[in-house]
C-alpha cells in the first residue's frame, strides 16, 4: 500500500500547526497519521539493515540515546532516531512524517530509538528491538504507573521481544530481576565499587523488597569520577571522558550508551573516537544551567521526579537567599513531592506556578519559611528578576517541566525545552 | 504532684515500605498541626511492632506490590494487630493498599476490582488523589479510624479532616494560632486546582 496521500496530509497538518504556532505540537501531524496509515511507523521501523535499537527505562533515555546517536553517527552510522519528546508511538509518527519520503521510506541504515517505559512493550508487540537499552526503574509518575514492579513488567516485555542482546543496569535490582527472568545473553554496565561507595544512595531504584540477586560481572564500568571526569573501562579497555554536566546519573547514561555502541559496531568500534565523540557532547539542558537573566546570573534547576528534586535540594549552597519554586501543570499528582526531604531547603524567596498552593503548604508544613506566595506566574517571575542581587549565592530558580517552558519563554530563551538529535 | 509531660506519639509503620505516594506526609500535617494548637508531637518510624497501643495515632499506608509481599513473609501479624486496634477504638489511618488489606481483615471479605481510577476525587467536599481499582468508598470511618483511597498529603488538602481525626486530642484548644488560616486558604485553593485543567 502507499502510504503518499498519509504522508501528504501529514505534512499538511505539520505545516498549519507551525504557522498557528511556532516551535509547537509535534503531536497532532503524527496523530492524523497514525490514523490514516496505522501500519506505516511498524513497516518503517522494520525496514532498517541493522535493526532497530531501543532505549528504555525510567530515567536517562534521552542523554543515553543522545551520547548513543552521536557515537554511532561518528563511527559512520547512518541513524534515525526520535527527539526526546516524541517517545511515545504518536510521537514516533510524527518523527516518521518529518522525515520520510512520499514512500515511506526514512533515511538511515539503523533505528536507534528512545522509547517511553509505558509504551515500549506495546511498540515491541509488533517491531522486536534487535537490542535493547533497559536503565533502571525508578519510583517516577506513579499516577500513571501505579506501582514500580508494574514498569518492571512492561520493560520485561522489552526484554522478552529483544531476539539480539539485552544490555542492562548491573546496579538496580530491578533490571537483575528482568535479566533472571530472561535468561538470554545480556550485558552489563555499572558503577565500580569505588564509585558506587562515593554516591551512596544518589542513584535510589526503585527497591524490589526481594533478596538481593548478586551482581553480574559487568562488560563496562566506571573507576572513577571526580566532578565531570569519568574514567571507565570497556572489555577491558581503559579511557577517560568528560560528561556534558555533573551527576552520576550521566555516568551511568555514558555507560550504558558505551556499551550499546560497542554492541552495535562489533570490531568497527573505536573506544577512542567514542570517548572524543562524548567529550564534545554540549552541557544537558536545564539540569543545573546558569545562565544571565536581566545581567545577572541565575541557576535553573529542573525537577522531574522524587530522585532528582531531592538530588538537587541535597546539592543547594546553604544559605541560598533568593530561591524561586515554581510547580506547574506537568505535576498531575503532587503527592510524590511529599517523599522529598525539604532539610537542606532554609528557605524560599517566592512561590509560584499551576500547583504553587501544593507547593507552599509543602514548604509550610515541612517548616521552610516562605516570603512570598505569588499566584500569577509572569507576575512572581517579573517581581523576582527584579530583585537587587543576593548578598548570599545567586538567584536560583527550582521548577518542574512546565513551570520550566513558561519561564523560559516568557524570559525569551530560545529551545524552551527539546533535545533535539534529528 | 508529679508532672508528666507527655508528648503525643504519632507512628508510620514501616515507612520504607509504606510511603510510595507520600502517605507519611498525614503524619508530617498532623504533628504540625498539633504544635500549632500547642500540643508536642513525635512522628516515630515503627518496625516489628509489638505493642502498638502505646501509639495515640497508627498510620498504615499504601505500598507497592513488592513491598507488601515482604511485609507478608515479615512481620504475618501486621494487618492482624493494626486490624484489632481499630476494634479496641484507637486511631489508625490505613490508605489505598493499607486500607484493603485491612478492611478485608476487619470484614473478612475480599475487595472487588474493577478498572483503575487514577484522577482527583472529592467525597463529601473531601479532595484526594485516587490511584486504585479497588471498589471502595474514598473516605470510611469505623470507630475512630479513617481510611481512605485518597493517597499521599491529605491532610495538608484537607485540614478539617486532619482535625476531625485527631478530634479528642485537640478538644477545646484554640486554633487562633496565625498559621491555620494561611494553610486553610491555600488548602482551599489546593482542592480546587486538583479539577481545574
Amino acid at each position: 500500500m502507499s502510504y503518499l496521500p498519509a504522508l501528504l496530509v501529514g505534512r499538511l497538518v505539520r505545516i498549519a500547526v507551525r504557522l498557528v504556532r511556532p516551535g509547537g505540537g509535534s503531536a497532532l501531524p503524527g496523530l492524523v497519521v497514525s490514523k490514516l496509515a496505522p501500519k506505516l511507523v511498524f513497516k518503517t521501523l522494520n525496514s532498517f539493515e541493522k535493526g532497530l535499537v531501543v532505549v528504555t527505562g525510567t530515567a536517562g533515555k534521552s542523554t543515553t540515546t543522545k551520547m548513543l546517536v552521536a557515537i554511532a553517527r561518528a563511527h559512520g552510522l547512518n541513524v534515525f532516531t526520535n527527539p526526546s519528546t516524541a517517545n511515545i508511538e504518536q510521537g514516533f509518527f510524527s518523527t516518521i512524517v518529518r522525515q520520510a519520503n512520499l514512500f515511506g521510506k526514512v533515511p538511515g541504515n539503523i533505528a536507534i530509538l528512545e522509547m517511553d517505559e509505558g509504551h515500549a512493550a506495546q511498540v515491541v508487540e509488533k517491531v522486536k528491538p534487535k537490542i535493547s537499552v533497559i536503565l533502571n526503574v525508578f519510583e517516577d509518575q506513579l499516577d500513571r504507573f501505579v506501582d514500580p514492579a508494574l514498569v518492571r513488567d512492561k520493560l520485561l516485555d522489552v526484554a522478552r521481544a529483544t531476539y539480539g542482546t539485552l544490555i542492562l543496569n548491573a546496579d538496580d535490582q530491578n533490571c537483575l530481576l528482568i535479566a533472571d527472568e530472561v535468561k538470554s545473553d545480556s550485558l552489563f554496565f555499572g558503577l565500580g565499587k569505588e564509585v558506587q561507595a562515593s554516591v551512596g544512595s544518589a542513584m535510589a531504584y526503585a527497591p524490589t523488597y526481594q533478596d538481593r540477586l548478586p551482581r553480574p560481572k559487568t562488560v563496562c564500568s566506571a573507576l572513577t569520577l571526580e566532578d565531570r571526569e569519568l574514567e571507565l573501562e570497556l572489555h577491558g579497555e581503559k579511557t577517560k571522558v568528560e560528561l556534558p554536566s555533573r551527576g552520576v546519573h550521566f555516568a551511568v547514561d555514558a555507560l550504558a550508551a558505551l556499551t550499546a555502541a560497542k554492541e552495535i559496531l562489533g570490531d568497527a568500534f573505536d573506544l577512542k573516537l567514542a570517548s572524543e565523540t562524548l567529550n564534545s557532547l554540549p552541557p544537558v539542558f536545564s539540569r543545573g544551567e546558569i545562565k544571565e537573566v536581566n545581567g545577572e546570573p541565575c541557576e535553573f534547576i529542573l525537577v522531574q521526579n522524587p530522585v532528582s528534586m531531592q538530588l538537587n535540594i541535597d546539592n543547594l549552597s546553604l544559605d541560598q537567599e533568593q530561591v524561586f519554586f515554581a510547580i506547574g501543570r506537568d505535576v498531575h499528582d503532587p503527592s510524590w513531592m511529599w517523599t522529598v526531604d525539604f532539610k537542606k531547603l532554609k528557605r524560599v524567596h517566592t512561590v509560584s506556578g499551576f500547583n504553587y498552593a501544593d507547593a507552599a503548604l509543602l514548604l509550610a508544613y515541612n517548616d521552610v519559611p516562605v516570603h512570598c506566595v505569588e499566584p500569577e506566574y509572569f507576575q512572581a517571575i517579573d517581581s523576582f528578576f527584579a530583585l537587587e542581587r543576593p548578598s548570599n549565592g545567586i538567584k536560583t530558580v527550582i521548577y518542574s517541566a512546565d513551570a520550566m517552558r513558561r519561564m523560559r519563554r516568557y524570559l525569551g530563551f530560545t529551545d524552551p525545552e527539546d533535545v533535539d538529535r534529528v | 504532684m508529679w508532672i508528666v509531660s507527655k508528648s503525643i506519639r504519632l507512628a508510620a509503620l514501616y515507612p520504607n515500605h509504606l510511603n510510595l505516594n507520600g502517605d507519611l506526609a498525614n503524619l508530617l500535617v498532623l504533628q504540625k498541626r498539633l504544635e500549632w494548637y500547642g500540643l508536642e508531637a513525635d512522628v516515630v518510624y515503627v518496625e516489628k511492632p509489638t505493642d502498638l497501643t502505646k501509639f495515640d495515632v497508627v498510620l498504615l499506608g499504601h505500598g507497592s506490590r513488592d513491598a507488601w509481599s515482604q511485609l507478608e513473609d515479615i512481620d504475618p501479624e501486621l494487618i492482624p494487630s493494626v486490624a484489632s486496634l481499630v476494634s479496641a477504638g484507637k486511631k489508625v489511618m490505613a490508605v489505598s493498599s493499607g486500607y484493603e488489606l485491612l478492611i478485608e481483615a476487619i470484614d473478612g471479605l475480599v475487595v472487588k476490582h474493577s478498572e483503575r481510577v487514577s484522577e482527583f476525587r472529592s467525597h463529601e467536599e473531601i479532595v484526594g488523589y485516587v490511584n486504585s481499582e479497588a471498589e471502595l468508598e474514598p473516605i470510611r470511618w469505623t470507630n475512630d479510624s479513617l481510611f481512605t483511597l485518597f493517597h499521599g498529603p491529605v491532610f495538608a488538602k484537607n485540614p478539617d479532616l486532619a482535625d476531625t481525626f485527631v478530634g479528642s486530642l485537640i478538644a477545646g484548644l484554640s486554633a487562633a494560632n496565625e498559621h491555620f488560616s494561611k494553610i486553610s486558604e491555600l488548602a482551599e485553593v489546593s482542592r480546587k486546582t486538583a479539577f481545574e485543567d
